[in-house]
C-alpha cells in the first residue's frame, strides 16, 4: 500500500506541471495491485518473524496471511496468553491496516480431561 | 478416567468446510464445551465445574461429562453464528438404568457402578438416552451461547436413602448388625439422634419414584476487549423431573452463577485470572444420607472463588500458582477440585465417625465444610 500511494503521488505530482500528461503518467491499476500484493508479503513475513523471535508466544500452529492490507492471524492456540500476545504483535506490525482475529482457542480443559 | 493418559475424545467421522462434521464414537457433549472457554481454571482447582454443571456437588460432573456411544454434528460457521447437536444412545437393557450400558465400564454420565449405596448398581445417577444442543454467536471479541442437555430416566434410588429398599430390608433382616453395605451401629444411632431427618420419612422404595428425566439449560457470554482483558459470565438452570412425593430429597435441582476476569498482561508471558461461582439453593435434600443438617431443606447453597497466576518461562513453558476456596452451606458438599477431573476432596476425611454416612463404611462425605486449596506446578506444552 505504502509503495502504491508513492507511486500514485508521483503521478499526480507530474500532473501539477503537465496538465495533458497527467493521464497517460497515472500508474495503471495492474501496477497498484503488483505493488500492494508486494507490500502485503513484506507485512506477512515481518508479523510471521515477529512471532516467531518472541522469546514466550509458541507459534507453531499461527498462520498469518494478509490481503488487500489486512492482516488476517489464523490458526490454533492453546492459552490465551498466546492469543493475545499474537495479536498484539500483528497490530504493532499493522499499524493503521486492519487485524482480523481468526485464532481458533483450544482451551486446557478439552486437551486434558 | 480421571488422571489417565489416552481416554480422552475418541471418535472417527467426516468434515466438509460446507456443511461441517459429523463425528461417532466417545466424546464430550455440545452443552460442555460450548462454554469451555468461559472457564480459565480448567483442570485446576477451582474449575468452574466444581459447581457449574454439577447437580449435587459430587465429584463428578453430570452436565460436563463424556458420553459414551455418541453421534455430534458441527455446524459451519455463518456470519459468527454455528451451532452443535449430539445424540448419546442409551443402550442400557435394564429397565431402570441401574446397571452399565452395553460396552461401558462406567455407569452413565461417568459415575463408577456402586457409587450409590447400593453395590455395583448404577442407582446414583445412571440414565439412558442423552440428547445435547448448543447455538453459538462470535463476533470479534463477543461470543454468546445457549444450550440444552438432557438425560433420559435418571436412576437415583440412592438419593432415596434406602431405608425401605429392599436391599437394606434383607440386610437389615439378617439381624447381625453387620454387612460390607451398612454399618448398622451408627444407622441405629443415627435414628436415635436425628429421628425426624428424611430417611425415616422416605416413601416405599419404589423406581417408579425415583426415576426421572433431568436437563439442564445455561447462558453465556465472554468479551475479549483489545486490552487483554476477558470478561466471562454464565448462569445455569438445572432439573430434576420428580413426582411431588419424592421432592423433599430432589438435591439436583438448582441454578448455577459463574463470573470470570481474566488480564493477559503486555509483556506477553503474565497472566491473571479470579473467578466467582455461585451454587442456588435445590428445592429437597436427601438429609440424613451424608450431610443431613438440622437447619433443613435449602441450606445447601455455596460459593466458590478462585484466583490464579500463569507466568510463561519460555514458549512452551508456563509456571501456575492457584487458590480455591469453597464454602458450604450446611447441607452442601461442594469441592475445590476440579469436580471429578483432578485432584478432588468431595468434604471426605479419613474417619469413619458416628452420625454422618450409615452407607458406607469409608471416608466420610460432610456437609457444610468449608474447603481451602492451593496448587503450584509447571506446564508444558508440546
Amino acid at each position: 500500500m505504502a509503495l502504491g500511494a508513492a507511486l500514485l503521488a508521483g503521478g499526480a505530482a507530474a500532473g501539477a506541471q503537465t496538465p495533458g500528461a497527467y493521464r497517460s503518467e497515472e500508474p495503471t491499476a495492474e501496477i497498484v495491485i503488483s505493488a500492494t500484493r508486494q507490500n502485503d508479503e513484506v507485512i506477512t513475513a515481518r508479523v510471521v518473524a515477529s512471532m516467531h523471535d518472541d522469546p514466550y508466544l509458541l507459534s507453531d500452529h499461527i498462520t498469518v496471511v494478509t490481503e488487500g492490507g489486512i492482516v488476517h492471524v489464523r490458526g490454533v492456540v492453546t492459552d490465551v496468553t498466546d492469543l493475545y500476545r499474537a495479536l498484539q504483535l500483528a497490530r504493532r506490525i499493522a499499524g493503521s491496516r486492519r487485524v482480523r482475529n481468526e485464532l481458533e482457542l483450544i482451551t486446557d480443559v478439552e486437551c486434558h480431561d | 478416567m480421571q488422571g489417565a493418559i489416552g481416554l480422552g475424545d475418541t471418535y472417527i467421522g467426516l468434515r466438509n468446510h460446507v456443511w461441517g462434521q459429523i463425528k461417532f464414537g466417545e466424546m464430550y457433549m455440545p452443552y460442555k464445551t460450548s462454554t469451555d472457554r468461559l472457564n480459565p481454571f480448567a483442570g485446576q482447582l477451582g474449575n468452574y465445574s466444581t459447581i457449574m454443571g454439577n447437580t449435587g456437588g459430587d465429584n463428578r460432573v453430570e452436565f460436563g461429562t463424556r458420553m459414551d456411544h455418541a453421534i455430534v454434528y458441527d455446524s459451519p460457521n455463518w456470519s459468527g453464528f454455528s451451532f452443535d447437536l449430539a445424540y448419546s444412545l442409551g443402550q442400557n437393557p435394564d429397565p431402570n438404568n441401574n446397571i452399565t450400558s452395553l460396552g461401558s465400564t462406567d455407569c452413565s454420565g461417568g459415575n463408577t457402578p456402586g457409587s450409590g449405596n447400593l453395590f455395583l448398581n448404577c442407582d446414583d445417577g445412571g440414565f439412558n438416552n442423552a440428547y445435547s444442543g448448543d447455538l453459538k454467536f462470535e463476533m470479534g471479541g463477543l461470543y454468546l451461547t445457549a444450550a440444552y442437555e438432557l438425560h433420559q430416566n435418571v436412576n437415583r434410588s440412592s438419593d432415596g436413602v434406602g431405608a425401605n429398599n429392599p436391599i437394606y430390608g434383607y440386610y437389615a433382616g439378617l439381624g447381625n448388625g453387620v454387612s460390607p453395605l451398612l454399618d448398622w451401629a451408627d444407622y441405629n444411632a443415627y435414628f436415635a439422634e436425628y429421628p425426624g431427618a428424611a430417611v425415616a420419612g422416605s416413601p416405599e422404595y419404589s423406581t417408579a419414584y425415583d426415576m426421572g428425566n433431568e436437563w439442564a439449560m445455561k447462558f453465556g457470554g465472554q468479551y475479549h476487549f483489545d486490552f487483554g482483558l476477558t470478561i466471562s459470565v454464565l448462569y445455569e438452570d438445572m432439573h430434576r423431573d420428580l413426582p411431588a412425593i419424592m421432592e423433599f430429597q430432589n438435591e439436583r435441582q438448582r441454578t448455577g452463577d459463574w463470573v470470570s476476569i481474566d488480564y493477559v498482561f503486555p509483556n506477553g508471558k503474565d497472566r491473571i485470572a479470579a473467578g466467582w461461582a455461585h451454587a442456588g439453593a435445590s428445592v429437597g435434600d436427601p438429609g440424613g444420607q451424608h450431610n443431613f443438617n438440622p437447619n433443613g431443606i435449602g441450606d445447601n447453597e455455596a460459593n466458590m472463588y478462585t484466583l490464579a497466576w500463569w507466568h510463561k518461562l519460555d514458549k512452551q513453558l508456563t509456571w501456575y500458582a492457584d487458590l480455591a476456596d469453597t464454602a458450604n452451606d450446611g447441607n452442601a458438599h461442594y469441592d475445590i477440585g476440579a469436580g471429578g477431573h483432578g485432584i478432588k476432596t468431595d468434604c471426605h476425611d479419613a474417619t469413619h465417625p458416628l452420625f454422618i454416612d450409615y452407607s458406607s463404611a469409608g471416608p466420610t462425605t460432610w456437609g457444610g465444610c468449608h474447603e481451602l486449596g492451593i496448587s503450584t506446578g509447571l506446564n508444558f506444552k508440546f
